[in-house]
């Protein structure tokens, strides 16, 4: 079908169909019947959001290698990894929060970081990656179920608490969550799906080109 | 006047943007860009969501009633629910924390469910009042849901912090469970909500005007 959609938007919050218009770099397009952000012209959003997000994964490599928090009292120290929780939780007889928390504060945030690398570093070299639609559809679903940041609010709170009880060290790993939560958002925020796929399509039309 | 793009046989992919044309001809439209099947609206959207709901609505109740941790200090156990955690933070003194703690765990819960369940009736009752009042209530229960994880995971650094065997140590109640299955499936309904059809009303009252 010959249709030319290129410069028709639907807003996905309402279905309001309409004009995309001509944007500074840098300027956004609301909805102009529910005020849904429908596009933002971010110039050079793959590079920027590689870079922040490789930043991330530096972070958060450190997040997982050491130490979150050293606790003293009483002439014992107790000191735990990111991974150490879980293993406690586990020990403590209760898999199913330890599970929730795994998965939420590890697992997610790994395969987030490593599906838009490969992603990411691919198209960057100029390839249009395999395994695109599983990556795609993987991020899609995924990104909603990590949750360092909110985990980051928790450990400060339990901080506070634990403050009143014994003495409290901060880890590298602490810093390093901070560290992770914002490059991540700085990344969540660089990248644009629209000029993703237009590179991707870019490259589509070159390889066949080429065949 | 507004026209959606439904109308137009023009179908949003959810996967990449792309707008597709597809009349109603073609039985099981997939996206031309990169493949994932087109749906004008969520499939099923309005039963998914009443599901996730009314799950999370019912475990919200032994969430709050029973203990989410066991702290002991010496001779002295302590088993805390949601609210005595909030309530023992606020007689510490920490009030901006017992407040963080209230809000997160206790009150955005109750209002998220709340406000899908005043959307899902909204939707289904076909009704036209003041939809963009409603498109903003979506938008915040979508994004401040994850937050009430927050108490799991305080349960979680005090749980795998403080052993110090007979001394004191801290152990995760009975209550944390459902209260994180309350988080997850408050965030599936509010994913598994379509927000356009809080506007697909007011193209059925103009069809009906014209």
């Amino acid at each position: 079908m010959a249709t030319t959609t290129n410069n028709l938007l639907a807003c996905p919050e309402c279905d309001a169909l309409q004009r995309q218009p001509e944007l500074a770099p840098g300027g956004a397009a609301a909805c102009m019947r529910c005020g849904a952000e429908l596009v933002r012209n971010k110039p050079d959003s793959l590079e920027h959001t590689l870079a922040f997000m490789v930043g991330a994964a530096v972070a958060f490599a450190c997040a997982n290698a050491f130490p979150l928090m050293q606790l003293e009292a009483n002439g014992i120290t107790t000191e735990s990894t990111l991974y150490g929780l879980v293993k406690q939780l586990f020990a403590t007889g209760w898999p199913s929060v330890a599970i929730v928390v795994l998965v939420t504060v590890i697992v997610v945030p790994w395969a987030q970081i490593v599906t838009s690398l490969y992603l990411l570093i691919l198209i960057k070299l100029g390839r249009v990656p395999h395994l695109l639609q599983p990556a795609i559809r993987t991020l899609d679903w995924i990104w909603r179920w990590g949750m360092v940041e909110v985990f980051f609010l928790g450990s400060i709170i339990s901080l506070v608490k634990l403050t009143k009880m014994a003495d409290v060290y901060m880890g590298w790993a602490f810093y390093a969550v901070g560290a992770y939560v914002l490059l991540l958002a700085a990344a969540v925020a660089a990248f644009d799906p629209k000029s993703l796929w237009h590179r991707i399509e870019v490259l589509r039309s070159r390889e066949e080109a080429r065949a | 006047m507004t026209v959606t793009a439904a109308s137009q046989g023009y179908l949003l992919c959810d996967g990449c943007y792309r707008l597709n044309h597809a009349g109603p001809e073609v039985l099981e439209p997939t996206c031309a860009r990169c493949g994932t099947a087109l749906h004008a609206r969520k499939p099923a959207s309005l039963a998914c969501t009443w599901a996730y709901l009314l799950a999370a609505a019912i475990l919200y109740i032994p969430a709050n009633l029973l203990p989410v941790m066991d702290s002991a200090k010496l001779t002295i156990l302590q088993s805390d629910t949601i609210w005595s955690g909030a309530v023992y933070l606020w007689n510490e003194g920490n009030r901006m924390l017992s407040a963080i703690v209230f809000i997160a765990s206790i009150v955005i819960p109750a209002v998220k469910i709340v406000s899908l369940g005043w959307l899902l009736i909204a939707a289904q009752m076909r009704s036209t009042h003041n939809p963009l009042r409603r498109a903003r209530l979506y938008r915040a229960t979508a994004y401040i849901g994850r937050w009430s994880m927050v108490d799991i995971f305080v349960g979680a650094v005090l749980v795998g912090l403080v052993q110090f065997g007979a001394f004191a140590y801290v152990l995760p109640g009975p209550g944390a469970i459902f209260f994180a299955a309350v988080v997850v499936l408050t965030m599936l309904a509010s994913a598994s909500f379509d927000p356009r059809l809080t506007w697909d009303p007011l193209q059925e009252e103009q069809a009906r005007e014209r």
